[in-house]
């Protein structure tokens, strides 16, 4: 039988040759022996055995170099075993039954075994093959390929799998290295995803911080607290997800989550109107992210919260804000002026003013004389601040009236008004000189020229275009006039002249001069009406009108200033007082 | 792994903080008899008011859109700024802090409930609470507001409160932030909140015309809005702008202040009766009302040549020993000149 074995071999009848050597094997040891010519009998059990698997391995060898190739799809249904599998199984499990003390026959064996049924998708032998590589051999490749192939065939058995992973972790070869990270990164991961798979985002976004905060080193723990912020975002659970994004950007200022779980912090209190929290995230985020389309935005913000709160730092951060992004920085830093202004400081109002406000950005006469003109009110009299700014609105006003706001225009205007103001009150002191008609003469002549030289002054005052104090000016022209038509009225004696025909020479003029008093008055009121103007000269030229008209009527009456304020409140309020 | 994605970033807008000024808006019609303007008024009482209609003065119905928080139940609250008892808009803060305290005790018991809270930052404002704590309520109602998936919509009722609590207590840049993103709120009854109070701002810094400004644009957004009405009225009568102090104050003849501002005005137009009418009533009504007294004796005075009854007006005003003394200077003065002429 073994010669004929022996000849399939020859023939390469591989599959004949071991199905001849496998009777031999299946005779027993105690039996299977030749006898030739010389000697008495020879056992030939063990040389059989080799041959039945060398035969059925090399008939089955193409075919297993294929099958090593394939990749396993569990989810499909077994694969039939060709016969040549089946033969080299049986073959192996023959050899085995009598020699399994040939271990290195036995491993290659057991792990071409396990192929065969791992590549033929027959999960439940796949799986005890498996268990038994991994058992048996801790430590070695094949028992790592086991495992990388035993965690493949339970993918789709999350439970199973998760067992598996445990049972394998308490095998101590399998602890340590590429082999134990793995599944304890499979074994998070399924936890990750159980989390993941709860329903409830608030119970979610709980397990999500417990993950994070039970491995804190863990490579996703930043992840974790990240999608844990968000659930509890969704479950509107605002402290918590504070909770979370603040751990976030404490322990992990590398991670990915950073910059927005930064953004977020600031805008979350920003939201909940919670100015002094959002303000260090809003930095925070600038400054690290400076490139960041949304830094400018988030440095604003923390300017502008500074100032809602009158912080001491809002100047700094504010004109931090505007050096890093001057593009964007006008508005902040005329928000920051306008709070300065109203908090009366005055030399840091005019150092930001002058030393970074206007070097910085383009900003219009009529802003520029505005915010001079807050300076100039706000300082101490006859200072340097007051006078460089008195300078500077006069300067302004000159170039550029005709393109002036009404408020700058007005601002412009009381400085050219103020300035006519000494000549006004020397020529409110000035009299007639009586005595001879050549010293009235004079002292009417030289009233007359002031008068006029005040007039004229005023016209400066008309240049500006400013109707507010236009309708100053028309009053204190009109008040000039009517002053000096009461000295002609009144006029001093003279020597040798009865008094009544000296009242009546200077009637005339008086008429004239009164004429002209009411026309400023009149020109005055009309400017009122026209212009809308508001201030105390209106009711000034109303009475005046009247008085040079011969009417009586004259606004004495105390009007109480207007300070109405409303605001919504509700019924329930109104009803329990 | 399912990662949750969708923050939203920072959504600023690079001129102001837009987000937490939105609100959905719904539309309520409220008849002008809201602002007091009742229907029939009493010739005997208003004759301001018959002289308003006898000009075809309307009111108008008002097209309001409320926002988020605002139910129908609200109403605007015009009240002096400075609680000045000169005027017919005085409030009594102690019964506000009284008020406060039940809604307090209200909203401890339900602590969720947002329209409580706004109404409790209401009533801590006209009992004059500090601002610091006024802050805190507008995060705790912040966090309700985020809590309720409301984003950041804090209701602008209470920004408008706080807003107008940081003026009173002089912290302009908290009145400031508050108030300039109320003029675009979409709640127009807020809007004009807003732009009276910066009205009210700009007169205290002596910017009238920044002040009439603002106070017609409130007027633009809540045609007839009763505080701007009374602002632009007495603002008006005080500079001499007669015919538009009356065209204003009209409006709101219901209000005796609204009525003594019509009382000067229409004396300084030369009709004689409607001022006859409303000192005749005005002094009856308010017996202790300095400016009313003095003005109806300048009435008498100028008008009708009753020297022994303006002084006998000016004198029972001088009595009163109320008001700056401004006032009472000018009230001798006056006196004095009537007894020279």
């Amino acid at each position: 039988m073994e010669y004929m074995a022996d000849i399939e071999y020859a023939l390469s009848q591989f599959a004949q040759a071991g199905k001849s050597y496998e009777g031999i094997v299946d005779l027993g040891p105690k039996k299977a022996f030749i006898r030739d010519d010389k000697s008495s009998k020879k056992n030939i059990h063990l040389r059989s055995a080799k041959n039945m698997l060398d035969s059925y391995n090399k008939q089955f060898e193409r075919e297993l170099q294929k099958t090593l190739k394939r990749k396993p799809n569990f989810k499909r249904p077994a694969l039939a075993l060709s016969a040549d599998a089946k033969n080299f199984i049986r073959a192996c499990e023959k050899y085995l039954k009598f020699y399994g003390k040939d271990l290195k026959t036995k491993k290659n064996c057991e792990v071409f075994t396990t192929e065969i049924y791992f590549r033929n998708q027959n999960r439940k032998l796949s799986e005890t093959n498996l268990w038994n590589l991994i058992r048996t051999y801790p430590g070695s490749k094949e028992g790592r390929v086991a495992v990388d192939n035993l965690i493949f065939l339970l993918s789709d058995q999350k439970q199973r799998m998760e067992q598996s992973a445990h049972k394998i972790l308490k095998i101590p070869a399998y602890r340590k290295g590429e082999v134990g990270n793995k599944l304890r990164a499979l074994l998070s991961s399924i936890e990750v995803e159980r989390v993941a798979a709860v329903k409830d985002p608030l119970k979610r976004a709980g397990m999500f911080y417990k993950l994070a905060v039970s491995k804190p080193k863990g490579k996703d723990a930043d992840k974790y607290l990240n999608n844990s912020a968000a659930d509890y975002l969704k479950a509107n659970r605002i402290h918590d997800a504070l909770k979370s994004l603040q751990l976030l950007v404490r322990l992990y200022p590398t991670s990915s989550f950073y910059k927005p779980a930064l953004a977020q912090l600031g805008n979350i209190h920003h939201g909940m109107f919670n100015l002094a929290v959002s303000i260090p995230f809003f930095i925070k985020y600038a400054t690290a992210f400076p490139k960041e389309k949304n830094a400018p935005a988030a440095l604003q913000q923390a300017c502008l919260n500074a100032i809602a709160l009158g912080r001491q730092d809002a100047t700094n951060i504010c004109l931090d804000f505007s050096r890093k992004f001057p593009k964007y920085g006008q508005f902040a830093v005329q928000s920051l002026l306008s709070y300065i202004w109203r908090t009366q400081q005055t030399s840091l109002y005019y150092d930001i003013l002058t030393k970074h406000y206007i070097t910085t950005y383009k900003v219009s006469p009529s802003e520029r004389l505005i915010l001079y003109y807050r300076a100039y009110k706000m300082a101490d009299a006859g200072s340097a601040i007051q006078k460089a700014a008195h300078a500077q609105i006069l300067r302004l006003g000159r170039s550029s009236s005709r393109q002036l706001s009404g408020e700058a225009l007005r601002y412009y205007g009381e400085l050219i008004f103020n300035a006519v103001q000494p000549q006004q009150r020397r020529f409110s002191k000035l009299k007639l000189q009586g005595g001879t008609v050549d010293a009235l003469q004079r002292s009417i002549e030289a009233n007359f020229n002031s008068l006029l030289q005040l007039e004229a002054s005023y016209k400066q005052v008309f240049a500006t275009q400013d109707s507010y104090w236009g309708v100053a000016s028309f009053y204190n022209i009109g008040i000039a006039y009517e002053r000096m038509g009461e000295l002609l009225k009144n006029p001093p004696a003279i020597k040798g002249v009865p008094r009544q025909d000296l009242v009546n020479q200077l009637d005339g003029s008086v008429q004239q001069v009164m004429n002209k008093a009411k026309e400023y008055y009149s020109g005055g009121l009309q400017a009122v009406r026209r212009y809308a103007v508001f201030n105390q000269w209106s009711v000034k030229i109303y009475n005046a009108l009247n008085r040079v008209s011969g009417r009586a009527n004259s606004m004495e009456e105390i009007v109480v200033a207007p300070d109405f304020i409303a605001s919504e409140i509700s019924a329930d309020v109104q009803a329990s007082l | 792994m399912k990662c949750v994605k969708g923050y939203a970033l920072l959504s600023l807008g690079c001129k102001a903080i837009q987000g937490f000024l939105k609100g959905t808006s719904c539309i309520v019609l409220l008849s002008a008899g809201m602002y007091g303007c009742k229907s029939t008024p009493k010739a005997q009482d208003k004759p301001a008011e018959v002289k308003r209609q006898q000009q075809g003065l309307q009111e108008e119905a008002i097209d309001l859109d409320i926002g988020l928080s605002a139910s129908a139940d609200r109403k605007s609250f015009t009240h002096s700024f400075s609680n000045n008892p000169f005027t017919s808009k005085v409030w009594n803060w102690k019964k506000y802090a009284s008020a406060a305290r039940k809604i307090e005790k209200k909203w401890r018991q339900d602590k969720k409930n947002l329209q409580l809270l706004v109404n409790l930052i209401g009533a801590e404002r006209l009992a004059r609470v500090s601002i610091a704590k006024l802050l805190r309520r507008l995060h705790t109602l912040g966090k309700l507001v985020k809590e309720k998936s409301l984003g950041d919509n804090i209701p602008e009722e209470a920004f408008l409160e706080v807003g107008i609590a940081a003026l009173e207590q002089n912290q302009p840049g908290l009145a400031n932030t508050l108030l300039d993103k109320l003029t675009v709120s979409k709640n127009s009854r807020i809007r004009a909140g807003a732009f009276n109070a910066l009205g009210v701002q700009a007169l205290r810094e002596d910017r009238t015309a920044e002040a009439v400004r603002n106070w017609k644009e409130a007027i633009k957004v809540v045609p007839n809005y009763e505080a701007s009405m009374l602002n632009l009225g007495m603002i008006s009568l005080k500079h001499g702008r007669f015919e538009d102090a009356r065209s204003y104050l009209g409006v709101v003849s219901d209000d005796w202040f609204a009525q003594s501002g019509i009382l000067v005005a229409s004396r300084l137009m030369g009709d004689l009766e409607v001022t006859a009418e409303l000192c005749r009533v005005l002094v009856k009504k308010h017996p202790k009302h300095m400016p009313i007294h003095f003005n109806c004796g300048i009435h008498e005075w100028q008008s009708n040549q009753d020297k022994n009854k303006a002084k006998q007006l000016i004198n029972q005003a001088l009595d009163m020993k109320v008001g700056p003394q401004a006032w009472s200077n000018h009230a001798f003065r006056v006196l004095d000149e009537i007894a020279k002429k």
